[in-house]
């Protein structure tokens, strides 16, 4: 601990950011869903693993970087999205919210099941891509994965944030979560914008996935070490707030990798966790939640 | 213009319409009047749909109604104020209006239906900036009229206009439908206020436990002895 210097501690800093903007992606696409219509997905963390075997696939079959393939696995995910909407999430909309729980969580089961029958339960590596190597500015060292994964969070994030505020299908699905019925009288076809809903949202998990798949081994269950993090997101930043869950994201980035570097790494998800216990103490409706 | 043929709805098992059926002609103020709980809510809702049918049919414009989802319904031109005004309250009271506009694809004919919403209710035009949940009672329910007439409806649906509205907004909200009827936009109307319905409606319907039990010109329905008797207390 003796030799925390302020370019290091600069460095930590920055490594917090760049990560927390990947979690701020995977959580949007998780609070978007819970926002419209109060459905919490427990497979969420099965769309970044989806898209991170889209991105080594796209290497493995057709020797294309994850960065060529994106739009393409980013397409694929909106599909997987709607198509886990029309064939699961459709038919429990009225159901319990136990139900709701277990129909989530037996897709998670379902998804990790398939993708370790299909594609082996080993870990893969996308070992040469675009971004490979590291960058140095002023004396700090950028990893060009974690770089490009950071900045192309920021891009995606902002346009979910203006296609949200600035559209007229943004507008419709902010009133379904609002009032649902109160849409319809507006002619807004609801199962639409929640089919919509989930679309946008495994989207924004898959393409974190593809960023991640640069620098982060994937298998099966990689999305394990996301879910739980994506609600710590979640709940730090208010339930349903996009704006909240990219700052918390941020926040959760930072506890993670500086709390990590000062207290030590083996620590940092007791850190993570420890916060999102204070933050249900203190203010459990977080701190972009509506009251 | 619009026909409701014998309908039944239900919540559950709990019967709330047994056999409605009325008729509105293109152009005409039709209130729907009668007590709390009796079913004029659920005849608009029904219209609406909000509530399915269990038996029954509603037509508009001659052709079948009932069996097309709700959303759809507005861009048929059937528009529905609805009771409490269920407005989106943490959004402006512009982007509430601009929501209201969803089925109208043209972007210009949207701005100039704000514009005449506008004019209609100035207020809001001094409030549009303003999140709707921040307005007065009489307000809100302005902005749920204007935003239902950005859907540039046939037929406007208002159920309970008047409830939660200062007395002294009262007349002036009655008044702006009186008007807006005049543009040539078909209206029906619910109220518990049977006197205030009838003064601006050419025809009435009396809804009692889920049926119609009278219809007939407004002042008629006004001049009844019992309907003076059972609902103005005279």
């Amino acid at each position: 601990m003796g030799h925390i210097t302020l370019p290091l501690l600069t460095q930590v800093l920055l490594s917090g950011v760049l990560i927390g903007l990947i979690y701020a992606l995977v959580a949007i696409g998780l609070t978007l869903i819970f926002g419209v219509m109060d459905i919490v997905n427990f497979a969420h963390g099965e769309f970044v693993m989806l898209g991170m075997y889209g991105a080594f696939w796209g290497v493995a079959y057709l020797a294309l970087d994850p960065l060529v393939t994106l739009p393409l696995t980013a397409l694929l995910l909106f599909a997987i999205g709607v198509l886990v909407y029309r064939l699961v999430i459709r038919k429990i909309l009225a159901a319990p919210m136990l139900s709701q729980i277990f129909a989530t969580f037996g897709l998670m089961i379902l998804l990790r099941g398939m993708a370790q029958f299909l594609w082996k339960p080993d870990h893969r590596l996308v070992s040469h891509s675009l971004v490979e190597g590291r960058l140095t500015v002023m004396g700090l060292q950028f990893g060009g994965p974690q770089l490009v994964a950071g900045a192309g969070a920021v891009i995606v994030t902002a346009a979910v944030w203006l296609f949200l505020n600035r559209t007229r299908l943004g507008a419709a699905l902010e009133a379904t979560a609002i009032d649902r019925e109160a849409a319809t009288l507006m002619g807004i076809d609801t199962g639409r914008m929640f089919a919509l809903a989930w679309g946008i949202g495994a989207t924004c998990a898959g393409v974190a996935g593809v960023l991640l798949s640069t620098f982060f081994p994937i298998f099966p269950e990689v999305g394990a070490n996301f879910i739980l993090i994506a609600f710590v997101v979640v709940v730090l930043g208010g339930f349903g707030s996009v704006a909240g869950a990219f700052l918390a994201g941020l926040i959760v980035g930072e506890v993670e990798v500086l709390g990590g570097f000062l207290v030590g790494p083996a620590y940092k998800t007791a850190l993570v966790l420890t916060l999102l216990l204070l933050v249900l103490l203190i203010r459990p409706r977080g701190l972009l939640g509506k009251a | 213009m619009l026909e409701i043929r014998d309908i039944h709805v239900s919540y559950g098992r709990v019967p709330a319409l047994h056999g409605v059926s009325l008729r509105l002609r293109s152009g005409e103020v039709v209130a729907v009047v009668g007590g709390n709980g009796n079913g004029k809510s659920t005849t608009l809702r029904a219209v609406a749909g909000l509530n399915p049918l269990d038996a029954g049919s509603i037509l508009f414009k001659g052709e079948r109604l009932d069996t097309k989802p709700a959303h759809r319904r507005v861009h048929d031109g059937i528009v529905l104020v609805p009771e409490g005004r269920r407005l989106f309250p943490r959004l402006s009271v512009e982007q509430n209006l601009l929501l209201g506009a969803f089925s109208v694809k043209d972007r210009h004919r949207t701005a100039r239906t704000l514009e005449t919403v506008f004019e209609t209710f100035p207020i809001l035009a001094e409030r549009r900036r303003q999140s709707a949940g921040t307005l007065s009672g009489g307000e809100q329910q302005m902005l749920a009229i204007g935003r239902g007439l950005m859907a540039e409806p046939d037929l406007l649906m208002l159920d309970e206009p008047t409830w939660g509205v200062a007395p002294r907004l009262v007349t002036r909200i009655l008044d702006t439908v009186r008007e807006i009827s005049r543009r040539g936009i078909s209206i029906l109307l619910v109220e518990q206020n049977l006197q205030r319905a009838l003064d601006i409606a050419d025809r009435g319907y009396v809804i009692q436990t889920g049926k119609i039990v009278m219809e007939g010109k407004s002042a008629t329905l006004a001049d009844d002895p019992g309907i003076r008797r059972a609902y103005l207390g005279l």
